[in-house]
């Protein structure tokens, strides 16, 4: 507002006394000038600006994802998080924004990000793992180097006498563990391993494996908390590091493969970090996880269930509601059968049970999404939710 | 036609300071030669007042307390060298590299673009002195009454056209005997000694007749001179009129741009010697500045002091850098040695280094970093990281932040005893922002966050996917995160909406599978109790398998299955190694 139309609207002072004092009993709001605010009126909050998720339903259910804000998105396995985590920043990289994705679980399937249609270019991609580089720290000379040399043959484990002298060679998937843990993990559960295998190839034997681990189960899980711990302190670092560095149109946070009683280790301070880091920036931060950790610092809360295992029922019968079934696509070729994309007819026989697996195959996975909490709007009456569903990448492939 | 000379005097004490900026306060003498014959090389103006002269022994010189003693480092001296090039080049494409203490500009059509001449001498001597050097300039109408005004006159000088001879008449004449000199010997080329010692006859012959200024000189009969000195005593008196004309030796230095420090004490922690390169950074960047260049490579090496402790990896990472270094030094060998044909001569001359004030210019040492950059004895050895940047930078702070970040992650594992930082000159990026551009991180913070990442996660774990076109599991590979700059018009694809999930195990759960009439009816993962129960639905088996004709072929058969437990039911991908039967959870549905 210019100056000049400021003072056309501030009284003049050679106006009559009485205007400016209004005489007992009448209301001193009547008497302010017009287009004078008075100050006991709070000024309403502006909306968010929000990015759209790439999925249409979620976009009705939340107005889209607010930028400058953290939004937490949680649900058990299979529920869809992921889904909705690539469509969104699929739709950030088409709108040429740079993305981040802070993986605690290295969990993230290149190619399913691809077939998203997300730009790979676009997406910085940090895998959080238990082998982090080797720092030097503090007083950086050659007694630092001597210290850690001897502390590394101090920590050394003793000789494992369970080992087999020659190792079996690894076959190419057990190469890609990369852990040396892991591979130990391995070597030792050979001997058993052979054992399962014939009783599977005799497929007769009912299998009761669970006591075969059992004398290692306890070290191991210890391994795996001391690496959930590195993963975490990673993820942390890694995305105050991002936030303040600036300049992201979107940043993921990946917990959905931390368990919860490790990731409610993160203090609320670290979340009310993050809150405060993106405040007032375009930056998008998504959390995806189990259960909601950030409490109050998290803007938006959405969470994810599988629309059709509310039930929980393992029945055989039911198992077909869980997903869309269809003929596997030889059997279409040779039947000549027209597909469907959605709720497809299920044959008679699978629908019995009777079908072998081979003819079926997953095309679509049902979502229910529940709107938990949303800062900037009043909290709904009651539930919120939303229905969708996500295709399977090579459902297109069976319509052609 | 005006020419502008810019001449350092002390030279080597220059190169010093330039290195140690604190010392420029002090009196300070470069010591040169082998012990026990260590002599004063050079001094500044205040270890003279001291009393300290070229030619002293190392004993006579510290026995004044106040003077600073360094030794003489011609990795230095060949740095300030080639940032005294640098600073005439950022004026005029036209400079001769007449010493290592002297250059000489063309200023000719200079005036448009940078204003009157006393400007630009102004401009040339703020310049200088913004690479490190403190150096006298002086303009003339002709390039060696520019170069005798610059020697013997203080600070700037501007001797309009037709008044050299009443300007230079002040001079000694020792000013113009350097000169002579070496277009005497450009002729005769004769050593350096009889060089000597015929500027020495020709001085003494001058002092017995009472000539010791320029006026003087200038002043005596040309055919009497001419039948006592021969040629050499009227180009000498030509020069004291300042009437000599001959053109510029122009020449195209190359664009090398090293920098290097030896020290004396070697440094064992980082800290200190995030200050060294910080030094050497802003000379750098200072020097590539002058030029209208950035850079994109930072290339660091250290001679380190042997130790028998040091660490089994560094020395691997030492072998290797080694391996790679020398292979660049071919290179860089091959090219500097290829614009030295070019420029004609085959090394840098030295002017003031030698004791002996008449034998300037003559051309003394080879200068070259990659040459006289080898271990100085057996018990040193090489440390090297190259520094590769996507974009073209100019920013000291963000380079030492980068260095530091990787020295951290890789120590050299020994104290250092000689620092040599080069950079590789490229033109500056352009880029212009646009108003509705979409938001991107700034080239130089992305990179100091991406070198922060990599020292957090590992240098390998952070990066932009890239999908490769195989089939086999895996089959991705992570490249240096470097987004494509944002396009203006916007094209939007069209997304194939949601689509199904993968989320990897990595590494693959092993499991034990209970299979049933052909299909998996129960699966245990010992390490994730999740993935535990009964099978409810299953699709498969889909075969799989690839590069048969490798080692490391692969063969499997993937099922897509719920499962069902206490926790719910989710969907998990599993499949089986068809070479050893095992079985494996590769992730799940999500």
């Amino acid at each position: 507002m210019s100056s000049a139309v400021i003072r056309a609207q501030m009284p003049s002072p050679v106006l009559p006394l009485k205007k400016h004092f209004p005489e007992p009993g009448s209301s001193p709001l009547l008497q302010l000038p017009r287009g004078v605010v008075p100050g006991s009126c709070l000024e309403v909050r502006p909306a968010p600006a929000t990015v759209p998720s790439g999925i249409a339903e979620i976009d009705a259910l939340t107005g889209g994802l607010p930028r400058g804000a953290l939004t937490e998105i949680f649900g058990p396995a299979s529920s869809g998080r992921t889904s909705m985590i690539l469509s969104a920043l699929a739709e950030a990289t088409r709108r040429q924004e740079v993305c981040a994705l802070v993986d605690a679980g290295d969990s993230l399937h290149p190619e399913s990000a691809a077939a998203a249609g997300m730009d790979l270019q676009r997406l910085l991609w940090i895998r959080c793992g238990d082998n982090p580089p080797q720092r030097h720290r503090g007083t950086e000379g050659i007694e630092e180097l001597k210290n850690e040399e001897c502390r590394i043959k101090r920590q050394r484990p003793p000789i494992n006498y369970e080992q087999p002298t020659s190792l079996p060679r690894m076959n190419a998937d057990e190469r890609g563990s990369g852990s040396i843990h892991h591979s130990s993990f391995i070597i030792r559960k050979s001997a058993r391993n052979s054992k399962l295998e014939t009783r599977d190839s005799a497929g007769h034997c009912p299998l009761t494996t669970d006591h075969c681990f059992s004398t290692r189960q306890s070290s191991i899980f210890n391994r795996k908390s001391s690496s959930w711990d590195q993963r975490l302190a990673q993820v942390l670092k890694a995305t105050d590091l991002l936030l303040q560095s600036g300049g992201f149109g979107m940043v993921v946070v990946d917990l959905a493969d931390v368990p919860p009683r490790f990731a409610r280790r993160i203090p609320l301070a670290s979340w009310f970090r993050f809150r405060r880091a993106v405040e007032n920036t375009p930056t998008v931060l998504l959390v995806l996880e189990q259960e909601p950790y950030a409490k109050t610092c998290a803007s938006l809360v959405l969470g994810m269930q599988p629309a059709a295992f509310e039930k929980q029922q393992p029945a055989l019968a039911d198992r077909h509601s869980a997903l869309s079934i269809q003929h596997s696509a030889s059997e279409t070729f040779f039947q000549k059968c027209p597909i469907q994309i959605g709720p497809a007819p299920v044959p008679q026989s699978i629908s019995n049970g009777t079908a072998p697996a081979h003819a079926h195959i997953l095309r679509m996975l049902p979502v229910k999404a529940e709107l938990v909490h949303d800062r900037f709007q009043r909290k709904p009456a009651r539930s919120v939710t939303a229905q969708f569903q996500t295709r399977a990448a090579w459902a297109n492939s069976l319509v052609g | 036609m005006p020419f502008a000379c810019i001449f350092v005097p002390d030279f080597p004490v220059e190169a010093v300071v330039r290195a140690e900026p604190r010392l420029r306060e002090q009196a300070l003498a470069v010591l040169a030669g082998k012990p026990p014959l260590v002599k004063v090389f050079a001094v500044n103006e205040k270890a003279r007042d001291c009393g300290v002269e070229p030619g002293m022994t190392k004993l006579q010189a510290e026995a004044s307390s106040e003077v600073a003693l360094r030794p003489r480092s011609l990795l230095q001296e060949a740095a300030a060298h080639a940032a005294l090039l640098d600073g005439a080049q950022s004026f005029s494409p036209r400079v001769e590299d007449t010493a290592a203490d002297t250059v000489i500009l063309d200023l000719a059509g200079l005036e448009r673009l940078f204003g009157a001449v006393a400007g630009i001498a102004r401009d040339l001597a703020r310049r200088i002195a913004d690479l490190g050097l403190e150096a006298n300039v002086a303009v003339a109408a002709n390039p060696d009454a520019a170069m005798h005004a610059a020697r013997g006159f203080p600070g700037i000088t501007v001797i309009p056209n037709g008044k050299e001879a009443e300007r230079l008449g002040d001079l000694p004449v020792d000013v113009l005997l350097g000169n002579f000199r070496s277009q005497e010997s450009g002729k005769q080329k004769p050593d350096v000694q009889d060089k000597d010692q015929r500027a020495l006859e020709i001085l003494a012959t001058l002092d017995r007749w009472g000539v010791r200024n320029c006026r003087t000189l200038a002043a005596l009969p040309e055919v009497a001179l001419s039948e006592r000195l021969g040629q050499a005593g009227l180009r000498l008196q030509k020069m004291a009129r300042g009437t000599t004309g001959r053109s510029l030796l122009a020449s195209e230095p190359a664009l090398d741009f090293e920098e290097a420090v030896e020290l004396e004490y070697p440094v064992e922690l980082l800290e200190p010697l995030a200050f060294l390169l910080n030094r050497l950074l802003e000379q750098l960047c200072a020097r590539l500045s002058a030029r209208a260049l950035a850079t994109n490579e930072l290339r660091l090496r250290l001679e380190l002091q042997n130790s028998p402790q040091r660490h089994g990896d560094t020395e691997k990472i030492d072998d290797f850098e080694i391996d790679d270094c020398r292979l660049k030094n071919q290179k860089t060998n091959s090219s500097s040695r290829m614009n030295a044909d070019e420029r004609g001569s085959e090394s840098i001359p030295h002017s003031s280094f030698i004791n002996h004030p008449f034998s300037r210019n003559s051309k003394l040492e080879t200068h070259d970093f990659t040459d006289n950059w080898q271990p100085t004895t057996d018990n040193c050895s090489l440390y090297a990281r190259a520094l590769h940047l996507p974009l073209p930078m100019l920013n000291p702070k963000t380079f030492l932040k980068l260095l530091q970040l990787e020295l951290q992650a890789h120590p050299p594992g020994a104290p250092v005893n000689k620092v040599w930082l080069a950079a590789e000159p490229v033109r500056p990026r352009a880029a212009q922002a646009g108003l509705f551009l979409p938001l991107s991180p700034e080239p130089e913070k992305l990179e100091l966050t991406l070198a922060r990442l990599a020292g957090v996660v590992g240098k390998t774990r952070a990066g932009s996917p890239e999908v490769l076109d195989t089939h086999r599991p895996e089959n991705f590979r992570l490249r240096h995160f470097a987004p494509a700059a944002p396009r203006q018009k916007m094209e939007m694809p069209e997304r194939p909406g949601a689509l199904t999930a993968l989320r990897l195990f990595r590494p693959a759960l092993r499991a034990s599978v209970l299979m049933h009439a052909g299909a998996p009816v129960r699966i245990t993962a010992a390490i994730q109790p999740e993935v535990r129960g009964e099978i409810v639905w299953s699709a498969g088996p889909w075969h799989a398998s690839g590069e048969w004709w490798k080692e490391d072929a692969w063969a499997r058969e993937e099922w897509d299955v719920i499962l069902q437990n206490e926790t719910g039911a989710a969907l998990y991908r599993l499949y089986r190694n068809a070479s050893s039967g095992q079985w494996f959870v590769e992730g799940t549905y999500d």
